[in-house]
């Protein structure tokens, strides 16, 4: 029962336009506090984090330093969340009661108390499975999940990809200094024992950027059937060797729902023409020496599941991945009779390209007298990710 | 006194062969004794004794002797006792002149019968006896009166009657095709009185015993005059010739003194030829666009047919399509308008003096007249746009007294549709509409009309959603004339309109979700002319009322949807209405109105109780209350008033006051921008109370250049209580508790509109201003979230400056141009003030609701209009318009959002067309 989200359809009628658009405001000096996180109550890491909004000028995030973050129980028990950086406050432990209600304690740095609503625990229940199909050229994942006890009815994901990749060229040569025929070093490439296979295989990651949100509260039995998680883009390098979708689900409340749900149609479907108004929003966070003042979140709590699967390239049909930005040079090391014999290295050296194959080596000296070259980032793969093996990578 | 009688032969006509009886009104009594005199003696003795001229020719007349002795005979048995037998005719007409001649009469007047109307002159007008009782003899009661120049006599002159003054009333028809022509003037100009004819071209006037000159005048039709003498109660109709040669021509000849003398103000009228010259997106003349043109009546953006009327919101208008009423005015997203121009007559806006017979809507009535068939002979039109096409036929059932007329208009969108990018492909939208109208004319004083109406939209998006709405209406009304003084419109109906959404993408969430709106109404509005100063107008209306506010039903058998149905509500709506015109003076004149409503709501329903004193919310419902069908659940009622003035300063200058209150029992429920067809409307219930409204408002009106020019200038007032708005985050759809969701508001609205208006000449226009503000306000913390810290904040639709130029230039009868620019101020959102990191992304956070307004508006349009000849006796007429909406090409704003896409926060501003549209239509009449 989505609303119109796309009708731009038919005022495009080649004549309607949509433009960029950035309105001459003077933002005003907000500042206020965000919280965001569902607080992990399942016995695993629980974290939130915390900000503060920024002008709209300004898009970096302002996370919230120095602040003292409590859960505090309606049985008086009380669990801290000590400062991890970048704004997170986390603990690697939380398991909380779920007979009790509890709620968030916050006091920045610079003395000012926050206090949520009381909240009960909500006990999320397992993901039955995370299926993908290939759709459009594309992959799109989905994810299965239901409630025997029928009783939760609303489900917010978030996720985490990973994905192997390798870069489109070995390095199977280094540079090296050579003695020319007047005794002069000169620069020379020189083969490898073994390909510098370090640099060659890495993994990247990336998280979900949009607000994950289901519900069954209309259907008769607590199910939800192939919601749409997440979708690779035809020939995306994320699948170009082997890929993996960490699913996280978490059970809402009722109103953690519905507040959820305004900040995504205010933020990601609003301006169409059947489009609803943006709203105000109105979370369960509340500063406690001015209610009136604006807190940015909602807070809940509730056992974490997760899910992880892995997709293969070769599962796929038709999915060629290739990066059209890399191209080798092909070098000589010596220009034999030229006044500057060592020009064509020295430049490829001085552009930094990176040798990577031999294409023509003197038998007699082993000397590498022809070369390929390419630019770091399409030789050296630990420019874009990393090249540690995540634990769980097969 | 000799005058050349062959002079004479060419300007009257000579084809009726009876000896006509001179009037015999105001004849002079004769005595005298005329002895073996020649006729030409005779009439000069006449003529010294008598202020009448003679017309003769001597080589005819004077062969003959008159010998004759008379004491007090009246002049026409004088000259027919004298003539008796000498083979000489006389004549005489009503400016004192007498024909004599050998052969023929002359006949003084044109034969009423020579275009086929009407009984012949020769026979004495039988009319009604003066007096109140009201026997007619049907066959003859009725004078059609067709001539300009020939007196009139109403009533009989002999009769005893001490009234001073006599009810005329009668029919306006249109000479060509029979039908009646509504709005036409009706007027003595030389005391000042004067009437408007009706929807059924009925006229009723007051007139002083005497003669008079009846002045006729209406739109489109040539003004006309006619010669009365009233000495009793009697019946006349009026026919009158179209404007043949000049068919793009718009004479608001009606309106050009309605608009200063009339006590009603805030009232618009355009006829539908106005309307085809607007121009307007792809060429589909729209009576909705160009009401818009109107100061004072706005719309969110382009792509709405949504009224915003002084500040109103869009479910305060009362749309009546002949007394039928329309939910959703707008077809194809709101680019065309629900009504088919080939069968509309005119539209009629009342922005504030709202009479008494209407209610049920806060800011205004939008009352819209079909056309009524040709009731002569068949004919029909057809257009082609391209977009749409549409066909309209008409004629007779019976000649002269029942016709129909029946239209139809589609769409075939689709092809644009398919030239749009990949991922609109799938992209399907169409509709359609029908319209029948019939009328019967049973006797002279029983007539029927039966209105249908049905339209359908259908569209997807993208391929997954399949929605659909439709109107469906049908009205019977039934005119009935007790007497000349009081006549009966009894009018009953059904109307519905009705949507629905359907999904089978996902077969285990197929679903069909479907809403509907029905109506049964039954209303008797009498008009009683109780004397030329006192009209009345009373009556009761009811309206019952059924809404099924949504299902939401599993499609197909693998569906795990639960089918929920929100409970039927009920509810009935009954007025009884009684309002007076009162002319105090030619200068003063008074019209006061009074509406009683009452409104039920109705069982079966079960109620939420909630805990008292807390916010309602679905967390306090303490108990339900259930209701067996038909009992009452709640009642609201209370009167309304309609109050007006005008005093007139001079034939040219008026000012007018009004004072106007209204309640609204139905509601729109929207947290859209634009009118939505996915908008649901909700009853009156003990937790949605009703709306109420007033108006004050004071007018100026002042014609220039001998009535050529109207200008008027318009200030209001309102204030608003009880409009319901909707909670942050409301789901509307398939809410079982709706009344959590919304709360009711305070509002207020003020504003001046000036508009100047020409509607004669080959340069014809008008140009308007208006500067209006309208304001909600939220502030009762229990129920639901306060709104801006319980501060006024400006409502969507609050445009503060609007200006309109609508012009039309005719090069020839053939060629016209139409030119029109608008310019309005932006309209209000609510606007992004911060940024925020949430849930892995960059989000927006907004500031105050409605707290920024979009760019202003500005579109200009042009038109060429090119008919075919103008010969009447051809086959077809057939006719082009081609033109360009939005001249400029400008991109203008249909609104400003905000979205967060790839972990970024951009503006967007998105125009509904953003470039130049050129069109052409193919117009045919056959």
């Amino acid at each position: 029962m989505k609303k119109l989200v796309h009708p731009l359809v038919w005022l495009v009628f080649a004549t309607g336009c949509i433009q960029k658009f950035q309105p001459n405001l003077v933002s005003p000096s907000t500042g206020y506090l965000v919280v965001d996180g569902i607080i992990n109550s399942g016995g695993g890491p629980a974290t939130v984090h915390l900000s503060r909004t920024t002008p709209l000028t300004d898009s970096s995030i302002l996370n919230e330093t120095g602040a003292t973050v409590q859960v505090k129980g309606s049985d008086n028990s009380l669990y801290t969340l000590s400062e991890k950086g970048h704004g997170l406050y986390g603990t690697d432990q939380l398991a909380l009661n779920a007979a009790m209600q509890y709620r968030l304690y916050i006091r920045t740095a610079a003395g000012t108390e926050y206090l949520s609503d009381f909240s009960g625990v909500k006990i999320t229940p397992a993901i039955d499975s995370v299926h993908w199909q290939q759709e459009n050229g594309g992959v799109q994942i989905y994810a299965n999940t239901h409630d025997p006890a029928n009783s939760t009815h609303y489900y917010k994901w978030d996720y985490a990809e990973t994905w192997e990749f390798h870069s489109p060229f070995i390095k199977e040569l280094a540079y090296d200094t050579v003695i020319d025929a007047n005794g002069k070093p000169q620069l020379g490439v020189q083969s490898l024992n073994d390909a510098d296979i370090s640099i060659f295989t890495c993994w990247q990651s990336d998280y979900s950027t949009q607000i994950l949100l289901a519900s069954s509260a209309k259907l008769s039995s607590d199910v939800i059937t192939a919601f749409p998680i997440a979708n690779v883009p035809p020939s995306s390098i994320k699948l170009s060797v082997l890929y993996s979708i960490e699913l996280h689900q978490f059970a809402l409340t009722t109103d953690q729902y519905n507040y959820l749900a305004i900040m995504q149609k205010n933020t990601e479907e609003t301006g169409s023409i059947f489009g609803s108004q943006p709203s105000q929003l109105r979370g369960n966070i509340h500063c406690v020496s001015n209610p009136s003042e604006t807190v940015i979140g909602y807070v809940g709590f509730a056992s974490m599941e997760s899910k992880r699967i892995f997709i293969n390239s070769l599962q796929l049909s038709g999915w060629d991945y290739h990066n059209f930005d890399c191209m080798q040079d092909s070098i000589l090391t010596r220009v034999e009779g030229s006044p500057d014999p060592y020009e064509q290295i020295n430049a490829a050296f001085g552009r930094g390209l990176i040798p990577t194959t031999a294409l023509h080596v003197n038998f007699a000296t082993g000397e590498v007298t022809r070369f390929l070259a390419a630019p770091p980032f399409c030789v050296d793969c630990t420019l874009s990710g990393t090249n540690i093996k995540p634990s769980y990578w097969p | 006194m000799k005058v050349p009688f062959t002079r004479l032969i060419p300007v009257v006509l000579l084809f009726c062969s009876n000896l006509l009886h001179a009037q015999t009104a105001a004849l002079p009594l004769v005595s005298g004794e005329f002895r073996d005199i020649s006729v030409s003696a005779f009439i000069e003795k006449l003529e010294k004794e008598l202020d009448y001229r003679f017309y003769y020719d001597l080589s005819e007349a004077d062969t003959a002797r008159i010998n004759l002795s008379a004491s007090g005979v009246p002049l026409d048995s004088l000259l027919g006792l004298a003539f008796q037998g000498h083979g000489i005719y006389y004549s005489l007409d009503p400016w004192g002149r007498v024909f004599i001649t050998r052969k023929k009469p002359v006949v003084t007047s044109l034969s009423a019968g020579w275009l086929g109307l009407a009984p012949s002159l020769t026979q004495k007008p039988q009319l009604t006896a003066s007096g109140t009782t009201e026997e007619e003899k049907p066959a003859v009661s009725v004078q059609q009166a067709t001539l300009e120049h020939k007196l009139y006599e109403i009533g009989d002159k002999s009769s005893p009657s001490t009234q001073s003054s006599f009810i005329l009333a009668g029919n306006v028809l249109d000479a060509k095709s029979g039908e009646p022509v509504a709005g036409a003037s009706v007027y003595v100009e030389k005391l000042g009185i004067g009437t408007v004819t009706d929807q059924y071209g009925y006229y009723a006037i007051s007139v002083p015993r005497g003669r008079h000159i009846l002045g006729i005048q209406s739109i489109g039709m040539r003004d006309t005059r006619r010669q009365i003498a009233i000495y009793g109660e009697g019946k006349m109709n009026i026919d009158l010739q179209g404007q043949v040669m000049t068919l793009k021509r718009v004479i608001v000849s009606a309106q050009k003194l309605n608009n200063v003398r009339s006590t009603q103000m805030g009232v618009q009228k355009i006829d539908i030829k106005t309307i085809r010259q607007v121009p307007v997106a792809f060429g589909e003349a729209d009576l909705i666009k160009v009401m818009l043109t109107l100061p004072g009546v706005k719309s969110v953006g382009e792509s709405s047919t949504g009224l915003n009327v002084r500040g109103g919101s869009t479910d305060q208008n009362l749309i009546l399509f002949n007394d039928a009423t329309i939910y959703n005015p707008s077809h194809f997203f709101g680019l065309f308008s629900a009504f088919n121009p080939e069968v509309v007559k005119d539209v009629q806006l009342y922005k504030s003096s709202i009479p008494a017979s209407y209610g049920g809507r806060l800011s205004s009535v939008l009352d819209i007249t079909g056309r009524e068939g040709n009731k002569k002979e068949y004919s029909g039109s057809a257009g082609i746009g391209l977009l749409t096409s549409r066909l309209e036929l008409e004629g007779p059932l019976k000649k002269d007294k029942s016709s129909f007329i029946l239209g139809g208009r589609t769409t075939y969108a689709n092809w644009l549709l398919n030239a749009l990018p990949e991922q609109y492909k799938n992209s399907r939208a169409s509709f359609y509409d029908f319209n029948l109208n019939i009328s019967h004319e049973i006797d002279r004083k029983n007539s029927l009309y039966v209105t249908g109406y049905m339209s359908r939209d259908r569209f997807n998006l993208n391929s997954d959603t399949l929605y659909g709405y439709g109107n469906q209406n049908i009205s019977l009304k039934w005119k009935h004339g007790f007497s000349n003084k009081l006549n009966l419109v009894l009018t009953t109906g059904f109307d519905r309109y009705n949507y629905d959404i359907a999904s089978t993408k996902n077969p285990l969430k197929a679903y069909d979700l479907s809403f509907s709106v029905n109506q049964s109404n039954l209303k008797a509005k009498f008009n009683y002319f109780l004397s030329s100063k006192h009209t009345l107008e009373f009556g009761l209306s009811s309206i019952y009322y059924k809404l099924l506010p949504g299902s939401y039903l599993p499609k197909g058998s693998s569906s795990l949807v639960i089918s929920d149905r929100v409970n039927p509500e009920k509810a009935l709506e009954s007025a009884l209405f009684i309002s007076d015109r009162y002319a105090i003076s030619p200068a003063l004149s008074l019209e006061g109105g009074i509406r009683f409503s009452l409104y039920d709501y109705l069982g079966p329903q079960t109620l939420n109780i909630y805990a008292p004193g807390l916010p309602r919310t679905t967390d306090n419902v303490t108990t339900t209350r259930s209701y067996s069908p038909g009992a009452i659940i709640n009642t609201y009622s209370g009167p309304e008033y309609r109050i007006s003035a005008r005093y007139s300063f001079s034939d040219s200058f008026s000012v007018k006051a009004g004072f106007n209150t209204q309640r609204q029992y139905i509601h729109l429920l929207s947290n859209t921008a634009a009118m939505a067809p996915t908008d649901i409307w909700k009853l009156s219930d003990p937790y949605v109370k009703p709306q109420h409204g007033d108006q004050f408002s004071l007018g100026f009106y002042k014609n220039l250049k001998s009535n050529t020019i109207e200008v008027s200038v318009e200030v209001y007032y309102r204030n608003i209580r009880d409009y319901l708005d909707y909670k942050s985050g409301a789901n509307l759809v398939m809410n079982h508790n709706i009344e959590t969701d919304v709360f009711n508001t305070r509002g207020k609205a003020y504003g001046a509109e000036l508009l100047i208006k020409k509607m004669t000449g080959k340069l014809n226009g008008w140009i308007s201003y208006a500067y209006s503000r309208t304001f909600s306000k939220m502030d009762d913390p229990l129920a639901g979230e306060i709104i801006n810290g319980g501060q006024y904040y400006p409502t969507s639709y609050d445009i503060p400056h609007e200006a309109t130029l609508v012009g039309n230039y005719r090069f020839t009868h053939r060629y016209s141009f139409s030119f029109n620019a608008t310019y309005n101020t932006g309209r209000p959102i609510t606007i992004p003030i911060a940024n925020f990191y949430y849930s892995g992304s960059e989000r927006t956070l907004y500031g105050d609701r409605n707290g920024y307004r979009i760019p202003y508006y500005f579109r200009s349009d042009a038109s060429l209009n090119i008919d075919g000849n103008h010969k009447v006796h051809q086959k077809t007429h057939n006719s082009w318009t081609l033109g360009v909406y939005n001249l400029t090409g400008r991109k203008n704003p249909y609104s400003v959002y905000f979205i967060s896409e790839n972990g970024a926060v951009s503006g967007y501003k998105l125009s509904v067309f953003g470039s130049a549209i050129p069109y052409i239509n193919f117009n045919i009449r056959f």
